[in-house]
């Protein structure tokens, strides 16, 4: 039996993790009940695309449906697809009352002025969705930060004036490279406003022991700030590190993040990387 | 994990596991790995798709000591390891959970010209669907999907699957114009 509220809270991350597991057993082998959770997934991107998601729900969802890059994506087709549905829902009827027979050259006039005022009235509607829809999501946003703010100091083993600093903060992901001369074939990571944490992967060679300590350091070699007993994580194949940096560490500017073996100090990698702060796009 | 990378001759190995035929094989695969990005998205993890890329890894790696043996699905094999991962992943997740709000991207106005550009190039009824089936919200939106089955002679369920199907082509579409106009190819 599929469960639309169920499949709505196991996307949502609130279900019991016994009951998880049985959904995604069901995922991987059953082609209908997977089609089922897509579409589920489907119809809560497009509730939060036109704003419709509860506030209490909110907050979840932000951190933890949107939690990857691919699922933001997908949020940004959703929105993409809104705005289109609703710039043709405010295309003005197509002009079909009949016409009295008027001279031909007052009946040519008419038809132009109409086209002409047709147009510019399909313009200013879809450009007024278009504001209408930009505002809406800034409302959502400012919202959704307020929310955040007001119950990030409840985030375990982190000091509540830090939390309530990050919790203000979107999150970009930035997958580097190990190596590269300085100034050559850097990684350009652009910052948007507002973004002001960048999670950082950092692949590691299997053989590398233990855990790493991570070190963020600018161009001229000095340490900004440092993570110790970060952990190795399988991904994709690779051994990587996964860091959380604020970017107010990170300035427009070159770096490199180094990393060192916490049981073997003298295995080092660096991952130069260059920031583009306050950018608009990523 | 010893270090270890993946050959043709192991990748072709699984595919035989999921199918003798190769076409099918291929579209199983596709299937199982698009599985396995929902599941690891739906948990909450920040990189769902090279999770599942490990996850089939590590299966194929298994693969000379297990197929000879192992009966049922392949795909229950896949639940068992991408469990180990889910589990591997929580153990060692870090104290803090940053949360995550979605910025806004300018990259909207290119989507929606590639949303122009990839809505063209459906059939007039699969563009009809995309267009007519996600209107209108609630008690309207419920209406408006029988009125539109009625009208295209198709049961609701089955115009559900469709307007999704369509949906997801459409989105491939999109991504991969918003990609090439990032590229400089469009």
């Amino acid at each position: 039996m599929n469960d639309p509220n169920e499949i709505h809270d196991y996307l949502m991350g609130r279900l019991a993790p016994e009951r998880a597991e049985q959904i995604e057993q069901r995922i991987l082998t059953d082609d209908d009940f997977h089609e089922e959770v897509e579409i589920m997934e489907e119809e809560m991107l497009d509730r939060y695309a036109q704003g419709r998601i509860p506030e209490e729900d909110r907050l979840l969802f932000e951190r933890h449906f949107l939690a990857s890059p691919l699922r933001k994506q997908k949020l940004t087709f959703a929105l993409a697809l809104q705005t289109k549905i609703d710039s043709i829902k405010n295309k003005p009827a197509a002009f079909t009352a009949r016409l009295p027979a008027l001279y031909p050259y007052t009946l040519a006039a008419c038809g132009l002025a109409l086209v002409a005022l047709g147009f510019i009235s399909y313009r200013l509607s879809t450009q007024l969705q278009q504001h209408r829809s930009q505002t809406a999501l800034l409302a959502r946003q400012i919202e959704g930060m307020r929310k955040t703010a007001a119950t990030a100091a409840s985030y375990p083993n982190y000091p509540a004036d830090r939390a309530r600093d990050l919790a203000f903060q979107p999150l970009l992901v930035a997958k580097l490279s190990p190596g590269g001369l300085r100034g050559t074939g850097l990684r350009r990571i652009s910052i948007p406003d507002g973004v002001r944490a960048v999670q950082f992967a950092l692949p590691v060679p299997k053989t590398v022991q233990g855990n790493l300590l991570v070190e963020l350091l600018n161009d001229s070699g000095a340490v900004i700030t440092s993570m110790h007993h970060i952990e190795r994580q399988l991904l994709g194949g690779q051994t990587v590190a996964i860091v959380p940096i604020p970017t107010e560490y990170m300035k427009t500017g070159n770096y490199f993040l180094r990393v060192t073996s916490e049981e073997s100090p003298t295995i080092k990698f660096r991952y130069p990387f260059q920031v583009n702060s306050g950018a608009s796009t990523q | 994990m010893a270090d270890w990378t993946i050959t043709q001759e192991a990748f072709d190995r699984l595919l035989s596991w999921l199918d003798p035929d190769r076409t099918r094989a291929g579209e199983r695969y596709e299937s199982i790995r698009r599985k396995l990005v929902l599941i690891f998205a739906s948990r909450g993890f920040p990189f769902p798709e090279d999770m599942a890329d490990e996850c089939i890894n590590r299966v194929i790696q298994k693969l000379p000591e297990i197929m000879g043996d192992y009966a049922g699905a392949p795909e229950f094999y896949f639940v068992g390891v991408s469990r180990n991962i889910i589990h591997e992943w929580l153990r060692k997740q870090q104290p803090i959970e940053l949360p995550v709000l979605p910025p806004i991207s300018p990259e909207r106005e290119k989507n929606l010209a590639c949303l122009d550009h990839c809505l063209a190039q459906l059939s007039a009824i699969s563009r009809e669907i995309a267009i007519e089936y996600y209107q209108h919200n609630k008690r309207a939106k419920i209406d408006h999907r029988a009125a539109l089955a009625r009208r295209l002679g198709l049961a609701c369920g089955t115009l559900r699957l469709r307007a999704h199907r369509i949906r997801q082509t459409l989105e491939k579409c999109v991504v991969e114009c918003t990609h090439e106009q990032a590229a400089g190819v469009v």
